[in-house]
């Protein structure tokens, strides 16, 4: 088969959509050719075609002649679920079956391969392409043309993966027939389609983040980003089918939220199917989720349109920073006023989650508690994601005078400053963090729980001290000053709770 | 500020504690070839890719045609006047020759109308006319080289940074490379070119900067250099004896010094003198029955400027 160009002839039209974006003229120019499109094509059909075939392959055999003994599958009318349950014959010796729980099925599967397919393959795609491309050099003669780092990037994220969304678009028929003869309302289907444009717009715009970040191992990156994606939607996707109480009212529901999958139980209540017939968490279940004590998704429109939000705004945010990384890919991932920002919508999320209706005080303690935790995370994130390198921090000291206007004015360098040393920025973040939660702790937590509140000064203290400690390794004059910083922090993380182990001694009992 | 198609202030890069580019203040006039030149390492790369916003400089302002550079989404009308050519070309090797110019057509804005016209005028310009439907992978290093100096102009730039454009090319497509940035120089572009191969940038450069560790030592015009730094040579031939022509020469107040050409048999000669000098030197040499085969006044080339310098310049 020849591999040419699918679009070669210059249609008026196709001409002037690809105008729009020249990034997407290249992309489409080198990899829609007609071998590649075939290919795609036929993946797709293959795949429609298993799982077509698998899911009627539990339908009871013709038994024109009422040979055969009784037979057992998922799709027969009577009670009960699972595998046992008997095909019965109605009174022309037709076996009845349970034709909307198969259509049922068939859109799950579609759907949970659509979600795995964009989301994994889709980030590889992507994160192999622009590393690709930095490697070579070839993204530098881009950064130089009148472009905005806005429009290549889209025209890299709807270019790249283009053959993916071919082989996806063609899975769309089966599936929309699928959701309607599983009588799933049409608005629900768009809905839940909306839903996974804008996990593929969160997911996609990390990636190329992931893929503009210096820390080396660029051969590793698409793997690294696309293996813990499969990893988490697995674990995500898994636990939706087997668990009909998947909520646990903590801050790990958030997570749950980052798995488009999530909105099919919407669609699964809205077909009226009996529950035990179906492995996927219930709606019901879904609407235990709080949110701020507010039990925002026991509808699906007030559920899908939350799904929608927390992927807008952190696709709003992961889109800013990589616009700045775009053109300086060189200085901080993020700038201060940018962190400032993030770790406060951040934390108006994760303390959204943290207030629950508890069912004990005990389980209101622990939830702050994982809420400390995840806090320290943040914080070794944001030491990362601040802290400038010995030449940045170096050329800071020297010029700053000179290069700014606002230079002499140390606290403002400082707070709002680029690559001026991390700490002071970092303590603001932690501030504004520990600021917003400390209310709900002496709000919602017994007088005798309010310790909390110095465990969450702790945590910040801690931060801070190896935000000093990682600045401070990130100026020696080292090769691998990154290495050595990290593994200064892992060291004063792992190092102390391992001296009270071995040394037996607990924190919480002394003085004893 | 605006008479100078690129004018910088103190511009210096760092990295770790080498000082790459320290402290220049360049200037280059609208429609000018400016040569730099200096041994590796002394900055060119550096300061061209500074130029270029390729690389964000620790220290100092650039301005292109009055304009301050910046690296950044807020200045596309800088960039559409800017072209660059690393002394590395990465291409795509999955396009052809006619797409790979389209795409950067397209990202410089090039109206649909214009752009088919301009990539035949490039092509034309680079000769890859042939070559238009060849995927890159395909086509040879001076091809590639001509291809990449085709995207560097599809955009019509009026200031051009050429680092290296010449390295690694064999003397025709040397040739073909000066024939085609003579043509740019005539259509008035401002070229920015660094090159080991002085003798290329003798014949092309209107001016010229050396520089050597990370400064700008020299930057002046070519007759300006010229004039200051060259001495002015008379190459001599004769039939009858080489020692009767060096008693002659020995005669005459201007001439300083000689040497023989090895294996030419032919003096040169260093003559302080002007124009009526050296008419004179001739006269006598010609009344003293001297048999002539040869006499032509020439200067000291570029590369033995640079030498006398101090720099060693690997050509």
């Amino acid at each position: 088969m020849k591999n040419i160009q699918v679009f070669q002839r210059s249609s008026s039209l196709w001409e002037k959509f690809l105008d729009l974006n020249p990034q997407l003229f290249r992309e489409i120019k080198g990899k829609l050719k007609t071998r590649n499109v075939v290919i795609a094509a036929a993946i797709s059909v293959i795949t429609q075609f298993v799982i077509g075939i698998s899911l009627l392959s539990d339908l009871p055999n013709p038994d024109p002649q009422g040979l055969l003994k009784a037979q057992y599958g998922p799709y027969a009318m009577g009670s009960g679920s699972g595998n046992h349950i008997a095909y019965t014959k109605d009174m022309l010796g037709n076996w009845v079956i349970n034709w909307q729980l198969l259509w049922l099925d068939l859109f799950i599967a579609l759907s949970i391969v659509s979600i795995f397919s964009l989301l994994i393959v889709g980030v590889y795609m992507l994160i192999a392409d622009t590393v690709k491309e930095d490697n070579r050099g070839t993204l530098n003669f881009i950064r130089l043309t009148p472009q905005s780092a806005g429009s290549v990037l889209l025209g890299k994220i709807l270019g790249v993966p283009i053959l993916l969304y071919i082989a996806v678009f063609l899975l769309s028929p089966l599936h929309l027939m699928a959701g309607l003869g599983a009588h799933i309302p049409l608005a629900l289907i768009l809905g839940f389609d909306i839903v996974i444009v804008a996990s593929c717009a969160f997911f996609y715009s990390f990636a190329m983040l992931w893929s503009l970040m210096n820390f080396g191992l660029s051969g590793f990156k698409p793997w690294l980003v696309s293996g813990a994606m499969g990893a988490l939607l697995l674990l995500l996707t898994t636990a939706t089918f087997h668990h009909n109480h998947l909520i646990s009212n903590t801050l790990w529901d958030w997570i749950l939220l980052l798995n488009p999958g999530i909105v099919l139980s919407y669609l699964i209540e809205a077909t009226y199917l009996p529950l035990n017939k179906i492995d996927f968490v219930s709606a019901d279940n879904l609407g235990e989720l709080l949110f701020y004590g507010q039990a925002l998704w026991a509808k699906a429109s007030f559920g899908i349109g939350f799904i929608l939000f927390n992927f807008s705004l952190w696709t709003y945010w992961c889109w800013s920073v990589l616009k700045r990384r775009f053109h300086n890919p060189t200085n901080t991932l993020v700038s201060k006023t940018q962190s400032y920002w993030i770790t406060g919508w951040l934390s108006v999320f994760a303390l959204g989650f943290t207030l629950q209706n508890y069912q004990s005080y005990s389980s209101a303690t622990d939830n702050f508690i994982f809420l400390q935790m995840c806090l320290c995370i943040l914080g070794l994130a944001l030491i990362a994601a601040l802290s400038p390198h010995r030449q940045a921090l170096y050329d800071w000291a020297r010029y700053r005078h000179q290069n700014n206007k606002d230079g002499n004015i140390l606290w403002k360098e400082l707070v709002f400053g680029e690559n001026s040393p991390s700490s002071v920025a970092i303590a603001i973040n932690m501030a504004i963090a520990i600021t917003y939660i400390t209310p709900s702790i002496f709000l919602f937590l017994r007088e005798k729980d309010r310790y909390i509140f110095w465990g969450f000064i702790l945590s910040g203290l801690s931060i801070l001290l190896y935000a000093l400690v990682a600045q401070l390794v990130l100026t020696l004059k080292t090769r691998k000053r990154s290495v050595w910083a990290g593994s200064s922090v892992r060291g004063m993380i792992v190092v102390p709770p391992v001296c009270l182990g071995v040394a037996d001694f607990s924190p919480y009992k002394a003085p004893e | 500020m605006s008479d100078w198609a690129i004018a910088t202030y103190g511009l210096t890069k760092r990295f770790e504690g080498h000082i790459a580019v320290n402290e220049i203040d360049l200037k280059i006039k609208s429609g000018e070839v400016y040569g730099l030149i200096g041994p590796n390492g002394a900055g060119k790369t550096t300061l061209i890719r500074m130029l270029a916003a390729a690389e964000a400089p620790t220290k100092g302002e650039i301005y292109i045609n009055g304009d301050r550079l910046l690296r950044d989404d807020s200045n596309p009308v800088q960039k559409k006047r800017l072209g660059y050519l690393p002394d590395d070309f990465p291409l795509y090797d999955d396009l052809t020759v006619w797409d790979y110019l389209e795409y950067f057509a397209r990202l410089y804005n090039l109206k649909p109308s214009f752009r088919r016209r301009r990539l035949m005028e490039v092509l034309e310009l680079v000769q890859l006319e042939n070559k238009r439907k060849s995927i890159i992978s395909t086509l040879s290093r001076g091809m590639k080289q001509r291809l990449s100096l085709a995207r560097t102009i599809i955009h019509e730039p009026i200031l051009l940074l050429l680092d290296e454009p010449v390295s690694g090319l064999d003397p025709l497509a040397r040739q073909q490379f000066r024939q085609i940035i003579k043509v740019l120089q005539e259509a008035g572009m401002t070229i920015l070119i660094s090159s080991h191969v002085l003798s290329d940038l003798a014949e092309l450069c209107t001016s010229v900067g050396i520089m050597e560790l990370g400064f700008l030592v020299e930057s002046a015009s070519l007759p300006e250099l010229y004039q200051r730094l060259s001495r002015q040579q008379i190459i001599l031939g004769t039939l009858g004896k080489m020692e009767i022509l060096q008693q002659a020469l020995r005669q005459n107040s201007f001439v300083e010094t000689w040497e023989m050409i090895p294996e030419s048999g032919l003096l040169k000669v260093n003559f302080t003198g002007e124009k009526q000098d050296c008419a004179d030197l001739l006269r006598s040499l010609v009344l003293a029955d001297i048999p002539l085969t040869e006499f032509h006044c020439t200067q000291e080339d570029l590369e033995t400027i640079f030498l006398k310098l101090g720099h060693q310049q690997a050509s």
